[in-house]
């Protein structure tokens, strides 16, 4: 009986003008979806290369590596980024590293090629999200009160059909016939990764494979929705009106709202704040500095007076001392200030994470927030991309400066001028330019699968529970529904 | 007659339970994004304000006029209350040094925003607003056939056109003198809150309106249009629906997503790198030249000590004749390297340029086929939220840095003449410099009839969808089987 109904249902929706047409769009946009990342991703791995080779020539004619000092380091484009492509167009994509200083991200896509930014882009993400979501709707609005309106399900009902039984099989079936063909795209789309010459590793694979899972999960949601609503209403037209709203509330607005609700309840200091508040630390501190260095001096001169002694030994150990005590003051104050920055850091980055997490829990009341942070995190576009590469970009701003330091003595901030005029002193010979290939390569670590897999699970349970949670809904407004 | 038809229109879709569900929606969204424009620009406005303050901060250290540096902040338009455009993904400062770049935009700082994006009044009437407009209409000829009130309309004697033009004028009143309500209660918001709105922004929040009405009014007779050519109100939906998604979502995105394709435009780096390749070659030929230069003295010199039938003091002079003779030489080889460095610049520059515009230009115009593309860039032009603040923002901090760059040479100059503040400056007595006399960065946006201008095509391509849409449901109407 239940293989029966779901025929029936396969074969009205797969036959109707209506899958024709859809069908029709989903597929075209899938696979221009999957062609545009592809070409978006072999673009961006030629300019990223370009940018390696452009900074690495800025050092072909340095003849000393105490030169090397600004390295620009840049995020290599990842075959999963350009499908889904979260907030990599937003984020920095090249940060400035000197061995020293934190690094300085900047040069997002969107900032530097505005014109991306006008209408943005279509990548997979937007169309499982908006398009997905809206034909699960369109196609099971009226999977129960269309059936009431035109007396189909009087009819059904005429033969001994277990109400559970023609539930189940009205939403499996439905969910097959709408899963089914769009999977021929979707395989098409990744059949053209290879073909189009895009290597992937294994876990880039089941990242893929489980963002898809999740896409499907994602439509099952709205499909679930759907027939939820078609067996609470009595006319087609009022769940269409119903769904339409929450529609509009689940893809478009909460997804937002969320994130300026949270913006209003977290206030997050600006990086320029901080600035500010580090300005009049130093100057602060500078006043302090010079009022006890000024104490020390008069001490020390007091000192000399009566001691009486002139000599030179005696005056090159007060000078000594002199050098001593700055050198400790300003130890002291730089720590404070490393100290008082790093707290204002650490709290911004507190706040950071709390509206963050507010903003996201919030979110998650709607599907489709949940689905892109799904499909963000296991494609490595998420929020979290922009601390990797910051912290990839630390990392590499010290090895930088270990380098540096082996290859010199020195560590970068100390360098002495003499040691970049060496060569034009000795003058015997023409300065000898550097080995490009010796600076130290920095390459962007993405997370592990375990990692990503790690984040990605909460969402993807929460999108299972929607689905079981309209799953059951329909199924029990459905056994209560009138037929006649 | 015509009255009495747009009265029935009206009573239809006012007292319907679809039009007070929906009017609800739409107020709260459009109110909301009032709201919330008018809590993002204040924050805009606390952002910049801890720029200049930083800026003033540093200025007031300043002891030597030769040694003041400054970094411009991009000052918040209030009509990004409306049309947040590409404001957030624009920096928001930039320090003036020899490549003005603005950098650290709201996207890039708080990168939270960029996940879900704005909810701006433009996004509610692109989106949302269109979408209701399609709910309303997608049923009002092929539903009233299938619920059997066309022929009884028909039974009297009711001319086609009239009927029509009814149902467009009184779907139309019925839907756009409603939203008036909630976007007049934004405007109150606005003015609580006290938004320092010149008389220039009412004005281009006026056309901002009447250009929303018209893209409102196009999915409104499109609606009708395709309820004209269909016999089903579910058939008449889909291709709706199929339409909203191609105008809204599919055809912005790919117009110019394929300009990007055709036009590429060489990165940052692509162009340091072509420049520093170039200056690396116009360096080695300058090296050549002056290598020449020197030799040649040196032969010169050689013959002119080893010669014996000149005097000591002819030596002397000849040799000094010929030290300048090089000397010039070497410095018009100088100024020659300069030129060709600043002019090969100039040549990338114009080049990226003129690529970029070509980009956009196609992008652009193959985007427009879309009339949300239309709208979307009207808005943009309306509010200077387009694609030309930055580049507008970009161009005017360069003037300006013409003008701190001569103002702050012509006092070093005046201040090395000074003695005693150079004196003081080496004690490490130096009192700051007053920075009162510093010149201000303002940025001047382009004025009401240029604006207009640039909106003018959009406006024209989106009346003239309308007239279209509106030709095509009278054609359609005229022809429909009312059985």
């Amino acid at each position: 009986m239940l293989k029966l109904i779901i025929f029936k249902e396969l074969r009205e929706i797969i036959g109707s003008a209506k899958f024709v047409a859809t069908f029709g769009v989903c597929s075209i946009l899938i696979i221009m979806a999957f062609y545009t990342g592809i070409k978006n991703y072999h673009t961006g791995i030629q300019e990223y290369n370009d940018s390696k080779t452009a900074q690495l020539q800025q050092f072909e004619t340095v003849t000393e590596w105490g030169y090397v000092t600004s390295n620009k380091v840049f995020l290599s484009p990842e075959p999963l980024a350009c499908l889904v492509m979260g907030v990599s167009n937003d984020i920095g994509r090249t940060a400035t590293v000197d061995g020293g200083s934190l690094p300085f991200i900047d040069e997002s896509t969107y900032s530097e090629q505005s014109v991306f930014a006008v209408f943005r882009f279509l990548d997979l993400e937007f169309v499982f999200q908006i398009i997905f979501s809206l034909f699960a709707i369109l196609f099971a609005f009226d999977a129960v009160n269309g059936e009431k309106e035109r007396g189909t399900l009087r009819l059904s009902f005429a033969n001994s059909v277990p109400r559970a039984n023609y539930i189940i099989g009205k939403l499996t079936g439905s969910f097959l016939a709408l899963v089914v063909p769009l999977l021929i795209p979707v395989l098409i789309g990744m059949a053209m990764l290879p073909l189009m010459e895009i290597s992937m590793t294994n876990s880039e694979w089941a990242r893929l494979v489980i963002f898809i899972v999740s896409s499907l999960l994602y439509l099952g949601v709205f499909l679930t929705l759907s027939v939820f609503m078609s067996c609470l209403t009595k006319r087609s037209s009022s769940s269409f009106l119903f769904l339409l709203v929450i529609w509009v509330f689940s893809v478009l607005i909460i997804p937002r709202a969320s994130v300026l609700i949270a913006g209003n309840s977290v206030e997050v200091p600006s990086l320029n704040s901080i600035l500010f508040q580090q300005n009049q630390m130093e100057e602060k501190n500078s006043l302090e500095y010079s009022k006890r260095s000024n104490e020390f001096f008069q001490k020390l001169m007091l000192e000399r007076a009566k001691n009486g002694n002139n000599s030179q030994e005696t005056a090159d150990s007060y000078m000594a001392k002199i050098r001593n005590f700055h050198e400790k003051l300003r130890v002291e104050y730089d720590q404070k200030v490393e100290a008082f920055v790093g707290r204002l850091y650490e709290e911004r980055h507190n706040k950071q994470i709390a509206q963050q997490r507010l903003a996201f829990n919030i979110s998650r009341l709607s599907p489709a927030s949940l689905f892109t942070l799904v499909s963000s995190t296991l494609c490595g576009t998420s929020i979290d991309l922009k601390n990797q590469f910051y912290e990839n970009a630390a990392s590499y701003s010290k090895s930088l400066a270990e380098f540096i330091k082996d290859k010199t003595g020195y560590t970068i901030g100390t360098l002495p001028m003499s040691l970049f005029n060496q060569n034009s002193q000795v003058q015997k010979k023409p300065p000898e330019p550097i080995d490009t290939g010796e600076i130290p390569e920095f390459m962007y670590q993405s997370p592990e699968l375990s990692t990503v897999l790690n984040a990605a699970l909460p969402d993807i349970a929460i999108l299972v529970l929607f689905n079981l949670i309209f799953f059951c809904c329909s199924f029990l407004a459905f056994l209560r529904y009138d037929l006649r | 007659m015509l009255g009495t038809l747009i009265e029935k229109e009206l009573k239809s879709i006012l007292l319907s339970p679809k039009f007070v569900a929906v009017f609800s929606v739409c107020s709260i969204l459009i109110i909301l994004s009032f709201f919330l424009g008018i809590e993002d620009y204040k924050a805009a406005m606390s952002q910049y304000e801890s720029v200049v303050s930083n800026n003033t901060q540093q200025l007031k250290k300043t002891t030597s006029w030769g040694g003041l540096s400054t970094t411009v902040g991009r000052r918040p338009d209030p009509m990004q209350i409306f049309v947040t455009g590409i404001t957030h993904d624009v920096g928001r400062q930039a320090p003036i040094a020899r490549v003005i770049k603005l950098y650290n935009s709201h996207y890039s700082e708080n990168t939270i925003f960029a996940v879900f994006r704005s909810m701006d009044l433009m996004f509610i009437v692109q989106i949302v607003l269109s979408l209701f407009a399609i709910l309303f209409t997608y049923d009002s000829i092929c539903g009233e056939k299938e619920a059997g009130t066309l022929k009884l309309s028909f039974a009297n004697q009711v001319p086609r056109a009239r009927y029509i033009a009814a149902k467009i004028l009184g779907s139309w009143i019925g839907l756009v003198i409603p939203l008036l309500i909630p976007v007049l209660l934004g405007v109150l918001l606005v003015i609580i809150y006290d938004i320092p709105m010149t008389k220039s922004h009412w004005l281009r929040f006026s056309v901002l309106m009447g250009v929303s009405f018209l893209y409102f009014s196009f999915f409104l007779c499109l609606g009708i249009l395709v309820s004209s050519l269909t016999r089903r109100a579910s058939t008449s939906f889909l291709y709706l629906l199929v339409i909203w998604v191609c105008f809204v979502l599919i055809i912005p995105r790919a117009g110019v997503m394929i300009a990007g394709h055709f036009v590429k435009v060489p990165t940052a780096t692509q162009i340091a790198s072509k420049y520093s390749i170039k200056n690396r070659e116009l360096v080695e030929e300058y090296r050549k030249v002056t290598n020449e230069i020197m030799d040649k003295e040196t032969a010169e010199q050689k013959a002119l000590f080893s010669s014996t039938s000149l005097s000591r003091e002819e030596i002397e002079k000849r040799y000094k004749e010929l030290s300048d003779k090089t000397l010039a030489g070497i410095k018009t080889r100088g100024a020659k390297l300069s030129e060709d460095r600043a002019a090969y610049d100039a040549l990338l520059k114009e080049d990226w340029r003129n690529r970029k515009a070509v980009r956009e230009k196609l992008g652009f115009s193959l985007s427009r086929f879309s009339p949300a593309s239309a709208f979307q860039l009207a808005a943009d032009n309306l509010a200077e939220t387009g694609i030309d603040l930055k580049y507008k923002y970009e161009d005017q901090i360069r003037n300006y840095r013409d003008i701190f760059s001569r103002f702050r040479d012509k006092k070093d100059l005046e201040e090395k003449d000074d003695y005693q503040a150079y004196q003081a400056r080496l004690e490490g007595k130096a009192k700051p410099i007053d920075i009162s006399e510093v010149p201000q960065f303002e940025f001047s946006g382009s004025d009401i009839d240029q604006l207009l201008q640039k909106t003018v095509i959009d406006i024209g391509i989106l009346s003239f969808y309308i007239l279209l849409a509106v030709a095509g449901s009278f054609i359609a109407f005229l022809r429909y089987d009312v059985r």
